[in-house]
């Protein structure tokens, strides 16, 4: 649909949920004027329920047959969540110490729970933005076409001229990343930060991240790194690919870490313990092949031989995980005052 | 063709004898003068001015992707609009009144709750030579104007729109609604609506035509129940007779056939590429489903759209809701759209055609009865 395709490419092994990314992109974006309840970019924990509540349940995307599925609008106060108050005033007079309203959601609301008994408990970050499709459902939805994908980069944004505020575009993002601005009464998305990347920068969630997890680059630079690390080491795979959207986040599989412990607390030699069908729900069967390829490199690695994969991954320099053309001569970040 | 032609035509070939008063019996609203224009929907006004109720059918011809609202169009959604008009000055003046179960209003603090609404729509162009633009917002030939009304707290948001075709309505004056007059009768459970529609000097039998959303089915944008074209006659003047007939073919006996001849023939030549109540074979999408084409669509359109189906050419679904999976991907990983799914092919010189083939070869008997028969098709059949 587009000419070329901007990517990113997210590091599962290097995310420690920190939400420098979220904090990030809400202050740059989404701190005001009806946007408060959005998080264009979040870290969730998986498994678990994400943001908004299951919206892996929630329908959208495309069936196998390339046709549009149904989808639902996720409530706020049911399924993104409310922030709420405590009786802050009350406990001072030796009140029992609760919220004023019953919390039901949040953008962290299940954060590090996980999943799995202890000892074998397990869990991992999962950072997510708009996917930026390169067959969008949210663009097939609108039924005033008010989506579009630019030629230059495929960056997929809503034209809020066009916008009617029908939801349609809601219903149909299988990874529910389009957000109702009911003040305004449109919907509104991650924009890849576009503005930033018409200046040579990488989108704020990427520059901010602490743990250096994020590549971004344009899929046909074969000198960079996304190029590399999606096209020639095959490691980033997108996720639920079975939603048919074509997403252009890419994930480096979580590597399964720890054993698993027998009864007497003895690890279990070749065991893993994240569940590769787990994995699998949602990077799709292609995740046996990566983790083996990856599981191998550091083994070579081990033994003293080079590895261009894990010198990628490692990210020695910050800035050479991001290719988007040199800034403007002489421009400068606005300072917010 | 041209407009004026198929306008003619429709005339020359209207069979047999023919008499307006069944047609301004149910699909003219007679407007009555008022001095002034009521001040809202509780000006006692109003009570002077007799109403007539229109059939709403649900939207079904084009299938939209939210889940909950298609659930909700399974249920039975045909319902009815009264319609009163007021003839003040240099406009018309509509009062629609109708039941709903509960008055949802526009929220702040949710995203996925809809406001109660309704609309009118009236062609920019009418009168003597010229066809009804179609019904889903106007054709490109035919544009239409509408207004908006959207329940508040404290009223409505009212909003003037322009539209030609489906998906292309544009709002037109300042980009904040207005408030409109839009007041919920919680004893009776009913909407009222006013809404101010300006009149040409000239107009004596105006097109309108309406809609209702309601919230609580999920109804927003196409999902929504609306009527066919109706008219409102504007007190002392004239209709020009030429005109009357062409709107009015198929509202006399001997206009329409046998609808049970008609089904038959239907059901022999629509179903590979449309959805009748009960036969759906067709993939969803293909063409507009005709479920309840016969609230929606007036006799005359139906009749055009089987021998000139080009005359209106409908720009159906959003393109990309369905992609070629047997093609080649792009080199960023994207399939081509599926142009199976389209309505129209587009020529070298950007016009564009109806897929749909032209049965101009039918006997005006056979016509007749198609017309009958799908005119029967009344929203209350089961969907697909």
């Amino acid at each position: 649909m587009s000419k070329r395709q901007l990517a990113m490419v997210m590091d599962l092994n290097k995310c420690i949920g920190c939400q420098t990314c979220t904090v990030a992109c809400k202050t740059q974006w989404t701190n005001r004027n009806g946007r408060e309840g959005m998080y264009w970019n979040n870290v969730e924990t998986k498994p678990g329920m994400g943001f908004p509540k299951k919206w892996e349940e929630q329908g959208g995307g495309f069936d196998a047959n390339g046709n549009l599925n149904e989808g639902v609008v996720p409530s706020r106060y049911n399924d993104y969540g409310v922030p709420w108050d405590y009786n802050a005033a009350e406990i001072m007079k030796a009140a029992e110490f609760k919220a004023q309203t019953e919390p039901r959601g949040g953008p962290n609301w299940d954060e590090d729970v996980g999943a799995g008994d202890f000892p074998n408990s397990y869990f991992f970050y999962l950072p997510r933005i708009c996917n930026h499709c390169s067959n969008p459902s949210c663009l097939a939805a609108c039924p005033r076409e008010a989506i579009f994908k630019r030629d230059q980069d495929g960056i997929v944004l809503v034209d809020l001229a066009r916008c009617e505020g029908n939801r349609m575009c809601i219903a149909a993002c299988p990874y529910k990343k389009i957000y109702f601005n009911p003040k305004l009464s449109k919907s509104e998305k991650c924009i890849f930060c576009f503005p930033r990347i018409e200046q040579g920068l990488p989108p704020a969630c990427a520059d901010q991240c602490v743990g250096r997890i994020r590549f971004v680059g344009y899929l046909d630079d074969v000198d960079g790194q996304v190029h590399k690390l999606v096209n020639v080491h095959k490691v980033a795979l997108p996720l639920h690919p079975e939603y048919g959207t074509q997403a252009n986040v890419y994930y480096v599989p979580p590597m399964s870490g720890p054993r698993r412990f027998d009864k007497t607390g003895k690890p279990i030699e070749g065991s893993e313990r994240i569940p590769r069908a787990y994995l699998e729900s949602l990077f799709g069967p292609a995740v046996h092949d990566v983790l083996e390829r990856m599981n191998a490199e550091v083994e070579k690695r081990k033994t003293g031989a080079p590895s261009e994969l894990l010198d990628l991954l490692i990210a020695y320099k910050h800035s050479d995980m991001f290719r988007l053309g040199k800034p403007r001569p002489g421009f400068k970040l606005p300072v917010m005052k | 063709m041209s407009a004026r032609l198929i306008a003619l035509l429709v005339v020359a070939l209207a069979p047999g004898a023919w008499a307006s008063d069944a047609f301004f019996a149910t699909e003219v609203v007679d407007a009555v003068a008022l001095p002034q224009a009521p001040s809202g929907v509780a000006d006692p006004a109003w009570a002077r001015v007799p109403g007539k109720a229109f059939t709403l059918a649900p939207q079904r011809t084009l299938r939209l992707n939210d889940k909950l609202a298609n659930e909700a169009l399974a249920a039975p959604g045909v319902s009815e609009v009264l319609v009163r008009a007021a003839h003040v000055g240099p406009a018309l003046v509509v009062l629609l009144e109708w039941s709903d179960g509960a008055a949802d209003l526009v929220r702040d603090d949710e995203v996925n709750t809809y406001a109660d609404s309704a609309a009118v729509q009236v062609p920019v162009s009418f009168g003597p030579g010229l066809r009804l633009p179609a019904i889903s917002m106007g054709d490109e030939a035919q544009p239409v104007r509408l207004w908006l009304q959207r329940a508040t707290k404290t009223g409505s948001q009212l909003s003037a729109l322009m539209a030609a075709g489906f998906g292309s309505s544009t709002r037109q004056g300042p980009a904040t609604p207005r408030e409109g007059t839009m007041a919920w009768e919680a004893a009776a459970r009913r909407w009222r609506a006013q809404f101010s529609v300006p009149l040409d000097a000239k107009a004596a039998l105006v097109p309108m035509s309406f809609a209702v959303w309601d919230g609580a089915r999920q109804e927003r944008a196409g999902n929504k129940r609306l009527s066919s074209w109706r008219f409102v006659r504007v007190p002392g003047r004239t209709p020009d007779a030429a005109y009357v007939k062409a709107m009015a073919w198929g509202f006399s006996p001997g206009d329409l056939g046998d609808p049970q001849k008609g089904k038959v023939l239907a059901e022999a030549v629509c179903v590979s590429c449309h959805h009748l109540p009960g036969r759906a074979i067709a993939p969803v999408g293909l063409a507009p489903s005709l479920v309840d084409i016969g609230v929606i669509a007036t006799p005359g359109y139906l009749r055009e759209s089987i021998v000139s189906p080009s005359e209106v050419v409908l720009y159906g679904p959003n393109p990309n809701q369905h992609y070629d999976k047997s093609q080649a991907r792009d080199p960023n990983g994207a399939y081509p759209n599926n142009d199976g799914f389209r309505w129209f092919t587009v020529g070298a010189d950007g016009k564009r055609t109806s897929k749909m083939p032209s049965f101009a070869g039918f006997s005006a008997e056979q016509l007749g009865d198609f017309v009958a028969y799908l005119k029967t098709l009344d929203g209350k059949g089961s969907t697909p």
